[in-house]
C-alpha cells in the first residue's frame, strides 16, 4: 500500500510520465544505433546538450529550447567528421563530446549563478520535472515513435544490410539522416530524465538486455523498450524510497536487468 | 533483346581508375559468367553496374532505365559478396530479412500484408527451407544462411539475378546444391544471371556466356566461341584454355 501511496505525489506523476515516453523513445531508437555500433554517439550528444543547456541559461532562452536544434546540428557534425574527413566515428564523438563539455563549463564558469541548474542538467532531475518539460517530453516522443513506426522497414533494411536497402530503392542516406536527427532529439529529453553522464545508458542498455535475449528483430525491440519503461518505473520508486539520485538509480536497475538477461542466457544455453 | 547495356565503362576510386574500356550487352535469359583474377574489379563492376559506386565514364543502361534514374528495383535480385548478417548480435529471423526483399515493391508507408508473407513463404519453400522461417540467420549454417539471402534476392520475382562469389563460404555439396537451384532458376524461370565467380571451370558447366576482365574488359562473347577462339588460347595458354572449357557444354 506504501508503495502505491507515491502515485498521490503530482511531481512523481509527472516524473513516470515524462520518464516512460522518454525511455521508450530511447529505447526504440538505440536498438538501431546499438546494431550500427553508433552506441557512443548518445554519449556525444548529451554533452553537446550540455554546452547548449549552459548558452540557453546564460543567455535566458529556455535550455531544452537551445539544446534540441544544438544536438541536430551536432550529430551531423559528427556525421560530416566521420564521412567527409575520414576520421574515425568514435574520434568524431570524441572531439565534439569534448568540445560540448568544455564550452559548457566555460559559459558556467563566465557565469556565476547558474550552476545549480547546470548540475540538475549533468546529473538529471526527473523529480523536479515542470509540467511544460513533461509535456514537450510525451509530445516528442509520441511524434519520434510515429516516425520511427512509419519508417519501420526502411530503418530494418538500412540497418540490417546498407548496400542491399540502397539497391531495394531505400533512400539510405534520408534514413540515416532521419534516425541521427530523432537521436538528437531523444538525447536531449533523456539528459532531462537521466542527466547528461548517464544519457547512454538509457539508449544502450535496454537494446543490449534485449539482444541477449531476442528471438527475433521486432520482439526484441518491443522487449527493449519493455525494459526501458520499467526500469523508469522501478528506478524512480526506489530512488523515492530510499532517497537516492532518481537518473542514476534507472541506471543501475536497467544494469541489473542487463546482468540477469546474460545470466537467462547462459542458464539456456 | 539486350537487359543491361554497358557501354565504356570507367570507375576511379580514390583518384586511381580501377575499370576501363567495359563494354557488353546482356541477353534476356541469359547466364553471364563474370570471372577474373583477384583485384581485376569484379565486384566493383558489379557495384558500378548497381548504381553503388559512381562511374566515371560510360553509361549503365537497364532495363531501357540509364542507371541514375533506375525505379524498378524489384526486378533485380542481388545476392551481395559480404553479408552484414555475420553481425553476431543481429537478432534477424530468415522471414524478417527474406522481407526485405519485398522492399522494393512498397510505397510510403511501407506495411507488409498476408500476400507478402505467402510471398515469403512460396520462396523459402521453394529453396527447401520453409522450415526455417522463425529461426535467427545467425544460428543458421553457412550453406542455409545463403539460400536465405538468395530467397530474398528472389521474392520480388526479379528478372536480373546478380550473385557475388556466391559459393565461397560453401561446402562442395551445399555449393552444387547451389549452383544446380540458380541454374534451375535460369533455365525454367526465364531468370537472366550475372555470376561473379573466381571458379571460372565450375561456371562454365551452367553458363552460355562469359565475361572476363582485369581491370579492363579481356573477353566478352559466348563460352563456346571462347573456347574455339585462338586469340584467347594465346591469351590465356592452351592448357588454361581447355581446363576452363572443360565443363562447357
Amino acid at each position: 500500500m506504501e508503495l502505491l501511496s507515491i502515485f498521490q505525489y503530482t511531481f512523481i506523476q509527472k516524473a513516470f510520465i515524462a520518464g516512460a515516453f522518454t525511455a521508450m523513445l530511447c529505447a526504440a531508437l538505440g536498438m538501431f544505433l546499438v546494431l550500427r555500433k553508433m552506441s557512443l554517439i548518445g554519449d556525444g550528444l548529451s554533452h553537446i546538450s550540455f554546452g547548449a543547456v549552459a548558452i540557453g541559461l546564460l543567455f535566458g532562452i529556455y535550455p531544452l529550447y537551445a539544446a534540441i536544434p544544438v544536438a541536430i546540428l551536432g550529430v551531423y557534425f559528427i556525421n560530416y567528421l566521420a564521412g567527409k574527413t575520414k576520421l574515425y566515428g568514435d574520434a568524431a564523438i570524441g572531439i565534439v563530446s569534448s568540445v560540448g563539455i568544455a564550452s559548457g563549463v566555460i559559459i558556467a564558469s563566465l557565469a556565476n549563478g547558474f550552476n545549480v541548474d547546470l548540475f540538475s542538467y549533468l546529473f538529471g532531475s526527473i523529480l523536479a520535472i515542470s509540467t511544460l518539460e513533461a509535456g514537450l517530453a510525451v509530445i516528442l516522443s509520441v511524434i519520434v515513435l510515429a516516425v520511427v513506426f512509419l519508417f519501420y522497414n526502411d530503418l530494418f533494411s538500412a540497418t540490417y544490410e546498407e548496400e542491399f536497402a540502397k539497391i531495394s530503392g531505400i533512400k539510405v542516406g534520408r534514413i540515416n539522416a532521419i534516425l541521427l536527427s530523432l537521436t538528437a532529439i531523444s538525447v536531449v529529453l533523456a539528459v532531462k530524465v537521466v542527466g547528461v553522464m548517464l544519457v547512454s545508458a538509457l539508449l544502450v542498455l535496454p537494446s543490449v538486455t534485449a539482444l541477449q535475449l531476442g528471438k527475433s528483430f521486432r520482439f526484441s525491440l518491443f522487449l527493449s523498450v519493455v525494459v526501458a519503461v520499467l526500469s523508469v518505473f522501478v528506478g524512480i520508486t526506489i530512488s523515492f524510497f530510499l532517497d537516492l539520485p532518481s537518473g542514476a538509480t534507472v541506471v543501475m536497475v536497467l544494469f541489473t536487468i542487463f546482468l540477469l538477461s546474460l545470466l537467462k542466457k547462459k542458464l539456456i544455453k | 533483346m539486350s537487359i543491361i547495356k554497358v557501354k565504356n565503362l570507367a570507375v576511379e576510386l580514390d583518384g586511381v581508375e580501377v575499370l576501363s574500356d567495359i563494354s557488353f550487352d546482356i541477353e534476356a535469359g541469359d547466364y553471364v559468367g563474370l570471372a577474373g583474377p583477384n583485384g581485376a574489379g569484379k565486384t566493383t563492376l558489379i557495384k558500378a553496374i548497381l548504381g553503388l559506386l559512381p562511374i566515371t565514364k560510360g553509361e549503365v543502361v537497364i532495363l531501357d532505365e540509364k542507371i541514375n534514374n533506375f525505379k524498378n528495383w524489384n526486378k533485380i535480385g542481388y545476392l551481395p559478396q559480404k553479408i552484414q548478417a555475420y553481425n553476431p548480435l543481429f537478432p534477424a529471423t530468415v522471414k524478417e530479412v527474406v522481407l526485405t526483399g519485398l522492399n522494393s515493391t512498397k510505397k510510403f508507408p511501407k506495411r507488409f500484408e498476408t500476400k507478402d508473407y505467402l510471398k515469403v513463404q512460396n520462396i523459402l519453400k521453394l529453396l527447401t527451407i520453409e522450415n526455417l522461417s522463425n529461426r535467427l540467420v545467425n544460428s543458421l549454417s553457412g550453406g542455409q544462411q545463403q539460400r536465405v539471402f538468395l530467397a530474398r534476392a528472389l521474392v520480388s520475382e526479379p528478372k536480373i539475378l546478380i550473385l557475388d562469389e556466391p559459393s565461397t563460404a560453401l561446402d562442395p555439396m551445399s555449393r552444387q546444391n547451389f549452383f544446380d537451384i540458380v541454374a534451375d532458376l535460369n533455365k525454367n524461370q526465364g531468370i537472366t544471371v550475372l555470376l561473379i565467380t573466381h571458379d571460372i571451370v565450375h561456371v562454365g558447366h551452367y553458363a552460355n556466356k562469359l565475361l572476363y576482365i582485369d581491370r579492363k574488359e579481356i573477353y566478352y562473347g559466348k563460352f563456346s566461341e571462347f573456347c574455339q577462339s585462338k586469340d584467347m588460347g594465346k591469351a590465356f595458354g592452351g592448357d588454361t584454355q581447355h581446363i576452363i572449357c572443360h565443363q562447357h557444354h
